[in-house]
């Protein structure tokens, strides 16, 4: 089920409806209903599969709970000494990190075996092929789950936060199912925590005008994005980068920087949908995307893209690996071979490499993903390693790094680092990204950018310039959400410019956007993950 | 009190962004002649109360009666809310459409379409209807009946859906939709000036020789009788002439059967070629449709069968006359230009 399909406003529109109509203790249950409804409509076989990393979670948080339990029975038994309740605790988390190991590895190998079996089956059958050419690929017919990749993380998150007794498991595998797999969330994000939406599901929240008011609002500002301008663009750049052999230079460079507006307007406008629609049920999802493309550094944009996912990875991959012993040993034998300045270099890299290995495979089972991930972590672990250096410079050369200019060139050098990622992700594969680059730089290509051949690409000159409008009002509201709560501010202003502005939006969804029975949407870029 | 400021508020806003929305819609909706916009929405530009007899059916009705002749030979104004394979479940709810914006004096209604078997609408079918009405509890009812075997149905409910596109062609006829300024001097009919060559017309057979129609089509056909007696309508159901087989003549009979039984009247023009005048070898461009020359013999009769079998009153005002007057005007020269052109094509020139 699409986020922008009239069956999901449908959806929500009942869901909300019902909601507030049952008592508070129960409306938890109406969001259970609809989600199951919002599941089973995308395929039996997604509800399956989810049903299984469900339970499989479920049963052993609740095993690690009853340890707990027992730890808790155990210490307080009369007469323990210290050595006698650290051995105690010890033990119960021996067992607990059993459990803990089952339940990631039976959810981790659902995410492994749907998604990246045939990805690991084609590089083997490669390597064969390196000694027997008439090796062919294997490919296995396998089902992709919707939002495999994202309720599996929600449930690793649970899993090692019931395991550090962070929070208490739920006993109640309803109420469990129903955080699993809150349907604005479950398909691309946010990557909420046990601790930050369970009270939120479970509570009943009581009916604000506000929340209705503003999240409607919000939905359809994100239907703006995805529809008038990511939905746009993806015309422009499926018909060059589908053809990309027929062109070189500037026109290549140009359908990449469209992309990157793309996937943001799309990203950006799935996030205000989904947020949104919780906020319908006055639940509040955690921020995940924050305005990126104002980032001055590349640090900072994957603080602001993405944000639940840069979490996770920081909070269940980087600090793990970083407090690991291998990690302490490599650090120490780092500094003894190279030196404490290159040995810490090295030593604090490691995790970084990994998290950024892991985060493009989790994009895609794909080296172009891959290659992808470890550009943006090397590019990172450069930033680290040269951050001071840089500030020294910008010191000895009085370059005033407050003024405007020098905050616009930092934004512009992260847009266009990015852009360069991006063609990694948008090709069908490393090879084809190579050729790209290639492609892009063998030469000028002004040939592709007269005004008429750039309306041959299946935009012409009103849709163009829709594009211009959109991505103007985009950077406008993006440039206003920086200093202040646009809503409120929209809110406070004389209802006839208020209600003006709000039918525009209107207007724009439904008259400008690329929807409707003569056209197919992609769907959302990150409902593939 | 902030509670009802609230409520009221919302209700206000979302009436407003409803009408929007439909105005939205009509701007969008096709302006072309290929979507024969002017054979129905020229109709909801016609001054109210002004039309005196509307006609029903599919391209056996828009190629055969030009609306204008009728005019200018009879003295009484008529529209043709035909449309290509005008689904035989469309005609109720254009003649609730016609009650709402006219009231005329009788009602035509061409059969040719209750010889099929009338389920499996095409899209563009349904769409030619629908697309062109103004959004009403009859339009909701109209897309519900036609699109019951539809699977994606929001597009027909609500045709800003299927039609927002088309945004970069609003124009003055999409203004003129808008305010109801879209008349067409055509009123509804749609000429055509090839020739079939070397066509004979068809042997008719007796008039007891029946063969029934389709369940679905009679079932149609007794509801839309029901549904005419009850609102007290004048109807003439009709069958234009074209090249018919045996079975077509039978199941013609079997439609006379119906409603002469009913106590309308049944006119089939396939028993009146001689009286009509047709040469089936000049006056028709395929073997279902006559072109311009065959359409004014078939409208000419069809009209002296109205003014001797119905009292149509004939008052209108200056500006109507001056509308069809100027409709006719245009009628006759056209006419003039497609006689030359068919007769040539006919080699007779």
């Amino acid at each position: 089920m699409s986020y922008t399909s009239f069956v999901y406003l449908v959806l929500i529109f009942f869901a909300v409806l019902f909601y507030y109509a049952f008592p508070k203790r129960t409306r938890w249950v109406v969001l259970m209903a609809a989600n199951m409804v919002f599941y089973i409509y995308s395929g039996w076989d997604n509800f399956l599969f989810l049903l299984l990393s469900v339970l499989i979670s479920y049963f052993t948080a609740r095993e690690m709970a009853k340890l707990f339990e027992k730890l808790e029975q155990d210490i307080n038994q009369e007469g323990l000494d210290k050595k006698q309740i650290k051995a105690l605790k010890e033990e119960n988390k021996i067992q607990r990190r059993r459990y803990l190991i089952a339940g990631l590895a039976g959810v981790l190998a659902i995410l492994f075996a749907v998604k990246y079996t045939n990805f690991v089956l084609k590089n083997i059958c490669g390597v064969i092929r390196i000694f027997n050419p008439s090796q062919e690929t294997l490919v296995l017919k396998l089902i992709v789950p919707v939002g495999v990749s994202f309720y599996t993380f929600q449930m690793v998150s649970y899993l090692v936060d019931v395991y550090k007794g962070k929070v208490k498991a739920q006993r109640n595998i309803c109420k469990y199912v129903l955080y699993a797999s809150f349907f604005p969330s479950v398909v691309q994000g946010p990557i909420p925590r046990y601790k930050d939406l369970g009270e939120q599901l479970y509570r009943g929240n009581a009916f604000e005008f506000e929340n209705i008011r503003n999240g409607a609002l919000l939905i359809l500002w994100g239907f703006f994005k995805k529809l008038v301008l990511a939905e746009r663009l993806s015309i422009f750049v499926n018909d060059i980068y589908g053809n990309y052999a027929a062109y070189e230079g500037v026109i290549l460079a140009l359908a990449t920087v469209a992309y990157s507006i793309q996937t943001y307007a799309d990203f950006a406008g799935c996030m205000d949908i989904v947020s949104g629609t919780a906020k319908l049920f006055g639940i509040k999802l955690a921020p995940n995307f924050l305005r990126p493309y104002f980032s001055k550094t590349l640090p900072e944009f994957w603080r602001r893209w993405h944000v639940t996912m840069g979490a996770w990875f920081k909070d269940y991959i980087f600090y793990p690996i970083s407090i690991s012993k291998f990690s302490l040993k490599l650090n120490k034998n780092a500094r003894k071979i190279f030196g404490n300045t290159m040995g810490r270099i090295i030593s604090s890299s490691f995790p970084i490499l990994v998290v950024w290995f892991l985060t493009g495979i989790w994009h895609g089972a794909s080296w172009n993903y891959v290659a992808w991930g470890m550009f943006h972590g090397v590019l990172i672990m450069l930033s680290q390693i040269f951050t001071p250096y840089n500030e020294k410079l910008s010191e000895k050369l009085h370059i005033r790094t407050e003024s405007f200019a020098f905050r616009l060139y930092q934004m512009s050098r992260t847009f266009l680092l990015c852009c360069v990622g991006r063609v990694f992700f948008r090709a069908n594969g490393l090879k084809e990204a190579l050729r790209i680059f290639i492609r892009m730089f063998s030469g000028v290509g002004m040939q592709y950018m007269g005004a008429g051949q750039l309306l041959d690409h299946g935009l012409n000159k009103a849709n163009m310039i829709v594009v211009l409008v959109a991505v103007f009002v985009l950077c406008t509201v993006s440039m206003m959400q920086e200093r202040m709560d646009v809503t409120e501010a929209l809110f406070k202003k004389n209802i006839v410019v208020r209600w003006a502005l709000i039918y525009l939006l209107i207007l724009a969804v439904f008259i400008l956007g690329k929807y409707g029975p003569g056209y197919n949407s992609a769907g959302f870029i990150y409902e593939k993950f | 009190m902030k509670t009802i400021k609230r409520v009221t508020g919302t209700i206000v806003f979302l009436g407003i962004a409803a009408a929007l929305l439909i105005a939205s819609s009509y701007l969008v909706r096709p302006v072309t002649e290929g979507f024969l916009l002017g054979r129905m929405a020229g109709f909801y530009s016609e001054e109210e109360n002004s039309i005196d007899v509307t006609f029903y059916g599919s391209s056996a009705l828009y190629r055969f009666i030009n609306v204008t002749q009728l005019w200018d030979e009879y003295g009484f104004t008529s529209y043709n809310l035909s449309t290509p394979s005008q689904p035989i479940s469309a005609v109720k709810y254009l003649m609730e459409e016609a009650d709402r914006e006219q009231s005329p004096q009788l009602y035509v209604v061409e059969c040719r379409r209750f010889l099929g078997n009338g389920t499996g609408l095409k899209e563009k079918n349904v769409r030619w209807v629908t697309d062109n009405m103004p959004y009403s509890i009859n339009r909701f009812e109209a897309v519900s009946e036609m699109t019951a075997n539809k699977e994606k149905k929001l597009s027909y409910y609500f045709d800003l859906v299927k039609y927002h596109d088309n945004w970069e062609d609003i124009g003055v006829m999409s203004l003129n939709r808008l305010t109801n300024n879209l008349t067409w001097d055509r009123k509804g009919w749609a000429e055509q000036n090839d020739v079939a060559e070397g066509q004979e017309a068809p042997n008719i057979i007796g008039e007891d020789e029946t063969v029934p129609i389709t369940e679905y089509a009679e079932e149609q056909l007794r509801e839309l009788i029901e549904e005419c007696k009850e609102e007290g309508r004048e109807v003439l159901f009709l069958a234009t002439p074209f090249k018919i087989k045996k079975e077509s003549q039978g199941n013609y009979n079997y439609i006379r059967g119906i409603v002469e039984e009913s106590g309308y009247q049944f006119l089939d023009c396939n028993r009146y070629i001689e009286e009509i005048g047709l040469d089936y070898s000049r006056d028709f461009y395929d073997t279902r449709h006559t072109n311009s020359l065959g359409a004014q013999k078939v409208t000419k009769f069809v009209g002296k069968y109205i003014m001797d079998h119905y009292s149509i009153d004939t008052e209108y005002n200056a500006e109507v006359t001056a509308d069809w007057n100027a409709a006719a005007q245009k009628g006759r020269e056209t006419f003039e230009e497609a006689k030359e052109e068919i007769l040539i094509k006919a080699g007779e020139e």
